[in-house]
């Protein structure tokens, strides 16, 4: 049953070096993107769960277009079949190297099988992991609040942005670092890290009564999902005035170059 | 016109916000990063001195740095207090980190180095991510411009440093034998942990506090930690603190063998490189002693410690930034090793020492808190959950909270030193930062301990059962698991007591067990019924019949057979 050969490579293989390729680009290339994202010390390596997530949902899109066609799922399904059922043997070097290979990979599948039940029950010794949110949903409570200052005149602003300044140093400093780059003395010790508010994923992306609800309510005040057991960040409702803190959230976004969120407006 | 609040996560972000929250997933999954030191490029020309790049200058140096260096370059910003060391007073012309001789004024491209690297340890952040090269100079140029007496008409004398001699186990000896001639131990100690005899009466030029340097934490090294730069410091001195120059004492060779010597002293472990303690399963008795051979078979761990400023009283001048651990279990016991640097022993304990009340005034306890050594005793403690967690939820790492209970055993120096109780650990539980620790009555203490310190080094051997009577306050360690385990620590002489402590954020500790006979058993049913899947198959697509007719079918199959057997 032999098919005329069309020009250019089987799909199955154009798949397979597309999901070895992607496969490849995350575990080499990746790292060192998301270092340069997150401005990071050290490459940032992709976990293996969000691996594994990332390779089966490759392998799911491949095989859509794959099965999007039925010429294309025939030629996929080809060296499939082959590769099961063996090729004639026609003394051609090619079909006994053929033969061979396809005995290696016979063998080898359910071994490669077993060998992944056998990690996946053995005890593992590397730290779990665990996905996080960031940026959960702000109370209603905090919703609408707005910065009193911001409707301030021009001097009280800039007089509140001043104080604001010396509060922020004083207080979040340690942790958020006085260039408000997350890299205060004190973050080496936590696992995860005070926010980098120069980042552009942080407070720029939220508006300023996010920022006041995350600084009043610190750690204790976040949702499940966004992992408050593991936040160092402080309660600073118990030690600082909601006025102070609406000062600091003014040199905050001033010291870090960025801007907040601009309220949506609805008609 | 009516004006509503976008609610920031099920509106506009969208898709932005998924990858958003996968950047910062990567970052919290990332282990502790490494302190590595950076080197800095010294740029061959430089900004030429004017009046418009002094202007620029003093514009810089007012928007980032006189919160800590003062509008006048007197040391004495807002934050001064607070920090330990302080910021530097800039009206002396007195600077640390020189390639010039001991007393002359630096070259201004060690200052540009200093101000680009930032002083590891200290409060002084690096600047070369956020300034440009021509604004270094410009603050440059203003910063010197406060001491300019000291700058003007002096040429400062440059140290020229030759050719590395590489480091060898011969290079360290013969550099310890200059170390010990040149009696660096006075200051530094017998093992270089900066526990010396005089280590703690010295006073810098300013009349603050100042302690040598410890070796062992290689990753503070100020002015930089390659032999060149450790070469480079006791070279030059370190102008304004008591530490001298050696620049008439040693030729070339011994300075590179006595840098070399200094290096070696650096521990193994970094801190953060891995957050999960393995203990070491093993036949027989557990050791009782830090001496035992046995713990040299085990992989430490190492735990960078912050100062605790999550809630008043907050510390950020935390003496003890790293503890090191080991862990050792049998069938019935499980023991710990706890070593940390401390350069003060503190058996004694004196709660009178400190008013805690006036120092929960302000938001952050100041500096001078440490100035004066207080009779407070040194205590460490290791914090487990009381019951160990089913998914990623934990008790908040600091003392747990309420609902979610934390088992503390915390060493005292005192008990440990007193030798009346059977352990110098006091077992406590947790309900959050806020409730007051609560001992356990006397039943539930069933800990064992042996400690001892020597030349700055404290090291504690805690046991106790793998599991206690006491389920609703004990943890109870079961092996295969990932436990989570924290620690804290107290330095007593720099009146650390309470809360004013370090503390670290979760790690583990897992109980390390030879692999159980049902994973063989797993593999082996997997293999099979591959295997079998496999057979099955391959006669399916033996029968072209059977193949034309089902073949989607049998692809398909194929391909979530993978799946399901993964
Ligand atoms: C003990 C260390 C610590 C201190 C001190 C601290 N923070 Fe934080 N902060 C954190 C950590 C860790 C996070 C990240 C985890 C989280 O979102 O809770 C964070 C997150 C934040 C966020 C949320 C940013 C975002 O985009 O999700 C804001 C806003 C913030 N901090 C503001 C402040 C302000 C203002 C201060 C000073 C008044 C301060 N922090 C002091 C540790 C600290
Ligand atoms: C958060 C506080 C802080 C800020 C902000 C800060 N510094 Fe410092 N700086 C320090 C401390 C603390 C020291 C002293 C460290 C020591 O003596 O060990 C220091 C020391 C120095 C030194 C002395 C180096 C030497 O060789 O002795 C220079 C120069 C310096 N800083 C420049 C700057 C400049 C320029 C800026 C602004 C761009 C700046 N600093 C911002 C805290 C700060
Ligand atoms: C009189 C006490 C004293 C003696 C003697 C002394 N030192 Fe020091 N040394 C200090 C002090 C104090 C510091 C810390 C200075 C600081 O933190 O600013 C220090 C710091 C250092 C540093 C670290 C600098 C850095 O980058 O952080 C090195 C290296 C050093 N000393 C080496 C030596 C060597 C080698 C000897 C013997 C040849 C020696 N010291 C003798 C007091 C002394």
């Amino acid at each position: 049953m032999q098919k005329q050969k069309k020009p250019g490579m089987n799909i199955f293989y154009k798949s397979l070096i597309t999901i070895i390729g992607i496969a490849l680009f995350l575990e080499l290339f990746f790292p060192y993107l998301s270092q340069w994202i997150a401005g990071s010390e050290n490459p940032l390596p992709v976990p293996g769960t969000l691996m594994f997530m990332y390779l089966v949902l490759a392998g799911i899109g491949t095989l859509v277009y794959v099965a999007s066609d039925e010429t294309k799922f025939q030629e996929f399904k080809e060296p499939l079949v082959e590769m099961l059922r063996g090729r004639e043997q026609k003394e051609g070097p090619d079909d006994k190297t053929h033969n061979h290979v396809r005995m290696a990979i016979l063998v080898a599948f359910p071994l490669l099988v077993g060998w992944y039940v056998f990690n996946q029950s053995s005890p593992s010794l590397s730290a779990p992991t665990s996905l996080r949110i960031q940026h959960p949903t702000i109370p209603q409570t905090y919703e609408k609040l707005k910065n009193p200052f911001r409707e301030a005149s021009v001097e009280e602003l800039e007089q509140a942005t001043l104080e604001g300044r010396v509060l922020y140093q004083k207080n979040c400093r340690p942790c958020h670092g006085t260039k408000a780059a997350g890299d205060g003395p004190m973050a080496r010790a936590f696992r995860l890290k005070p926010a980098n508010f120069t980042d552009p994923g942080t407070i720029a992306t939220v508006v300023e009564s996010y920022a006041f609800w995350r600084i009043k309510t610190g750690a204790p005040g976040l949702p499940r999902e966004a992992s408050p057991w593991d936040s160092a960040m402080p309660v600073w409702g118990d030690d600082l005035t909601d006025e102070e803190i609406w000062k600091i959230i003014l040199a905050e976004y001033q010291t870090a170059g960025v801007d907040p969120r601009k309220p949506e407006k609805l008609e | 016109m009516k004006q509503a609040y976008a609610n920031i996560m099920e509106t506009s972000l969208g898709a932005g916000r998924h990858i958003l929250s996968l950047v910062l997933l990567l970052i919290f999954l990332q282990p502790l990063f490494l302190y590595s030191q950076q080197e800095v490029d010294i740029p061959g020309t430089r900004l030429p001195e004017s009046e418009e790049n002094l202007a620029k200058g003093k514009e810089i140096y007012t928007e980032r740095c006189s919160f800590c260096h003062g509008e006048e370059g007197d040391g004495g910003g807002p934050v001064a207090d607070y920090l330990f060391p302080r910021p530097r007073d800039f009206q002396f012309g007195v600077f640390k980190f020189r390639t010039t001789q001991d007393g002359d004024p630096p070259l201004d491209s060690d200052l540009y180095r200093t101000i680009s690297r930032g002083i590891p340890g200290t409060a002084m952040p690096e600047w070369g991510s956020l300034l440009s090269e021509d604004e270094r100079w410009q603050v440059i140029q203003y910063v010197k411009s406060f001491g300019a007496d000291f700058f003007e008409g002096i040429e400062p004398v440059v140290i020229e440093i030759g050719d590395e001699i590489s480091a060898s186990e011969a290079v360290v000896a013969e550099g310890r034998a200059l170390y010990e001639k040149m009696k660096c131990a006075e200051c530094h100690g017998e093992h270089g942990r900066g526990d010396g005899s005089s280590s703690s009466t010295l006073m810098n030029d300013w009349g603050y506090k100042v302690y040598p340097f410890n070796y062992a934490e290689s990753w503070k090294f100020k002015g930089g930690n390659r032999a060149r730069d450790i070469y480079m410091r006791f070279t030059t001195g370190v102008n304004g603190t008591p530490m001298p120059t050696f620049a008439l004492n040693l030729n070339e060779e011994e300075r590179w063998k006595l840098a070399h010597y200094v290096k070696s002293v650096a521990r193994e472990v970094v801190a953060g490189s891995e957050v999960v303690l393995v203990a070491k399963l093993i036949d027989g008795a557990l050791p009782t002693s830090a001496d035992d051979a046995a713990w040299q078979q085990t992989q430490g761990l190492a735990i960078p410690l912050a100062g605790q400023i999550i809630t008043k009283p907050r510390w950020q001048n935390n003496s003890i930034t790293t503890i090191y651990l080991r862990a050792i279990y049998n069938s019935d016991e499980i023991a710990f090793l706890v070593e940390w640097d401390d350069r003060t022993k503190n058996v004694t304990h004196d709660d009178s020492e400190v008013d805690l009340e006036a120092l929960m005034a302000d938001t952050y306890v100041p500096a001078s808190h440490l100035y004066e050594e207080k009779k407070l005793r040194d205590a460490i403690s290791l914090q487990f959950p009381v019951k160990l967690p089913t998914g990623p939820e934990k008790p908040h790492f600091f003392w747990g909270q309420a609902g979610k209970k934390v088992n503390l055993w915390k060493w005292h120096a005192d008990r440990a030193e007193s030798g009346e109780h059977q352990s110098a650990v006091l077992e406590l539980n947790g309900s959050g930062y806020k409730n007051a620790l609560q001992p356990q009555p006397d039943s539930s203490q069933t800990t064992v301990s042996a400690s001892d310190w020597q030349n700055g080094t404290w090291r504690a051997v805690i046991r106790r059962s793998l599991t206690t009577a006491d389920k609703t306050n004990d943890i109870q360690f079961e092996s295969g698991k990932l436990i989570p385990l924290a620690v804290q620590a107290w330095d007593g002489a720099r009146g650390e007591t309470d809360k004013i402590m370090g503390l670290s954020a979760w790690g583990y500790v897992t109980l390390d067990s030879p692999t159980p006979y049902s994973a063989y058993l797993y593999g082996l049913l997997g293999v099979l019924l591959a295997a079998l899947f496999e057979l099955w198959l391959i006669r399916r697509v033996r029968r072209p019949s059977a193949n034309v007719a089902k073949s989607e079918g049998v692809g398909q199959t194929a391909v979530l057979g993978m799946d399901s057997g993964a």
